[in-house]
């Protein structure tokens, strides 16, 4: 077991080397000069080029990479030009924010796709297998930004039931916080409700037809016991990493999910510091996502690897 | 030398053609999925001919609700939202098509090679290449490129690349490596069929063998997936151009049409932010669908098998 973890984090960091290598030349190598966008309009060439070797843009590309990287390895990701403040700092001020808005995403998909998943499987070809089948699809189908809009005419403007937008940390009030949240929670997580809906109905499915479920049934055990024991509990394995896996979608929705909210979070974060065009702070926060992403695959593959011996001999 | 089905004189194309007939009129809502995207073609092509008035130019009928002039009301420069919605067809949809081409143009011939060779250095090199691409997750780079080049077009010497040929390059490129994932595990399981070993024997060249025959066997799950990759690369698009960095305007997006809505919410304007997102869902429901249909007929064991996703 060590050594397959030992074996994915190398495989982990190679990846995560070569992702920061892609940010760092998406940012740097491309054109536009980040000194140009800090300065104003009719700012002198001298000028310019005193900034741009402050910033260290004049040394050579690899030093600046090789710089830029043993920095972060250290948790130095750099200065905003537009906070004027460490960038590591400013993102994890956000980053509660944005694993609030997650976890509870993660929560409705699951309380939704559980169910739905294990019925749609116990009733394949039936009336609420179609119905799943359709919910899910309008569920991957719906923009995430068109249904929180939709969301906020309906439930704020409308009804009036909830806030439109803004955050409220659990410490302000579980009530008022979970009012706040509860909207942009719903948006992010019917996408990805609908998702595992799909992977768990396929490997209720694969489980069911299994000896060991025959088996059971024949030793005469319920019905019931069957299908929420011994088939989810198999059925649950695949479908959590594959749901792990694409958290990433989770990430990328939260910015949308945010900036249509008004949540202070780290996707939001991201949206301005690229309006205001401020490279440390989209590079810093592009890497953490990253690294984040990576990190939570690394956590699936061990889980996997923990419940599957077979994993970890074949890797 | 082809596929094994005709050398037992059956027409595969044939069986297909009955299929998707049978598949069709058992699946009501594939049919009208299927004719959705023909109608969306069709607007594409011809968007004069479903929308009269002009989707740029302002007027002085701002903020009106829908009426019979106006079928989805107008926005906030008194432009007919129909017309927008109607001329945002094309780019929305050469924008999924483009990116789909793209990442299979790149994706097919990585993973057929990687497949092919494997185990080998250059599968290794280029599995690794997909997984640092893989990393990232989808939007976000997208975010993170696009915000670096600008929403203008870019000159890079004698070549200019408009501001939409970069969107598809990038969505595509981040789509690569999902293309060839599939493609390299088809190849795995095709290349150690018998009619390979038979073409080896008869002495035909390895690209032959990779480009004409293996490929051929492993369409199908390229085209299911693909298909599906429309919806994502369309629904990308949408997201870029709802953040202001998709197209720009005045040209119309469905996106960026959702992302001027955003201002009249809370007045109730409902009509600015409905149907632009409606027309959204429709397509990328009309992709996805079509790509569960191709699935269920190119495999005709997941339909009354088990294995059924």
């Amino acid at each position: 077991m060590l050594g397959f973890l030992t074996r994915r984090a190398a495989t982990l960091a190679i990846v995560l080397l070569g992702a920061s290598l892609v940010i760092f030349l998406i940012m740097r190598a491309l054109p536009g000069d980040p000194a140009i966008g800090m300065l104003t309009v009719n700012a002198s060439p001298e000028m310019i080029k005193e900034l741009r070797a402050q910033l260290g843009l004049e040394r050579p590309l690899h030093e600046q990479y090789l710089r830029w990287i043993g920095a972060a390895l250290t948790g130095d990701l750099g200065r905003s030009f537009f906070f004027s403040a460490d960038v590591l700092p400013l993102i994890l001020e956000r980053f509660p924010v944005t694993l609030h808005l997650a976890a509870m995403s993660l929560a409705i998909a699951l309380l939704i796709s559980v169910p739905a998943g294990v019925l749609a499987a116990t009733h394949k070809g039936r009336f609420v297998d179609h119905l799943c089948r359709i919910i899910a699809l309008i569920g991957v189908s719906i923009p995430v930004f068109w249904q929180g809009l939709l969301m906020i005419l309906l439930f704020a403007v409308i009804l009036g039931w909830l806030p439109p937008g803004g955050y409220a940390p659990p410490s302000a009030g579980l009530v008022v916080s979970t009012a706040h949240i509860l909207m942009p929670s719903i948006a992010l997580g019917t996408a990805y409700a609908a998702t595992i809906t799909r992977m768990l109905r396929a490997s209720m499915l694969d489980v069911l037809g299994r000896d060991y479920i025959t088996v059971a049934r024949a030793l005469g055990v319920p019905e019931r016991a069957v299908i929420w024991n011994d088939a989810l509990r198999n059925a649950l394995i695949p479908t959590l990493t594959a749901a792990g896996f694409s958290f990433g979608y989770l990430l990328a929705g939260a910015v949308l999910t945010e900036v249509i909210f008004n949540l202070p979070g780290m996707g939001r974060l991201l949206f301005e510091s690229i309006l205001s065009r401020d490279y440390p702070l989209v590079q810093g926060v592009v890497l953490l996502n990253v690294f984040v992403f990576v990190l939570i695959n690394l956590v699936m593959d061990a889980l996997y690897a923990l419940l599957d011996p077979r994993v970890r001999e074949s890797a | 030398m082809s596929t094994p089905a005709t050398l037992i004189g059956v027409d595969p194309s044939a069986g297909k053609r009955r299929r998707l007939g049978r598949v069709l009129l058992r699946d009501p809502l594939a049919l009208l999925a299927f004719l959705f995207v023909l109608l969306l073609v069709a607007i594409a092509f011809f968007p004069e001919f479903f929308a009269s008035l002009s989707p740029i130019r302002p007027s002085r009928n701002r903020l009106q609700e829908p009426s019979l002039t106006n079928l989805m009301g107008t926005d906030q420069f008194g432009r007919d939202i129909w017309a927008r919605c109607v001329h945002a067809t094309r780019v929305s949809l050469s924008v999924g098509l483009t990116t789909v081409a793209f990442a299979l143009l790149l994706g097919v011939p990585l993973g057929a090679i990687a497949g092919f060779r494997s185990p080998s250095l250059i599968d290794a090199a280029i599995m690794r290449v997909m997984d640092v691409l893989m990393a990232f997750p989808p939007v976000i780079l997208a975010i993170a490129v696009v915000a670096a080049l600008g929403a203008n077009d870019v000159e890079w010497g004698p070549i200019t690349i408009p501001h939409v040929t970069k969107l598809m390059l990038v969505i595509g490129l981040l789509n690569v490596p999902k293309v060839a994932r599939i493609v390299r595990a088809a190849v795995l399981v095709e290349r150690n069929e018998q009619y390979v070993l038979a073409e080896r024997a008869i002495g035909a060249s390895e690209l032959r063998i990779v480009f004409r025959d293996i490929l051929r066997n492993c369409i199908s799950p390229v085209v299911v997936y693909a298909t599906l990759l429309v919806a994502t690369a369309i629904l990308s698009e949408a997201a870029l151009s709802f953040l202001g960095l998709g197209i720009q305007p005045p040209q119309p997006s469905w996106g960026g049409m959702l992302a001027d809505s955003r201002t009249y919410v809370m007045s109730g304007q409902w009509w600015l932010t409905v149907f632009p997102g409606l027309l959204i869902f429709l397509t990328v429901c009309a992709f996805n669908l079509a790509g569960d249909l191709l699935r269920d007929l190119l495999d005709p064991a997941q339909i009354t098998g088990r294995g059924d996703a």
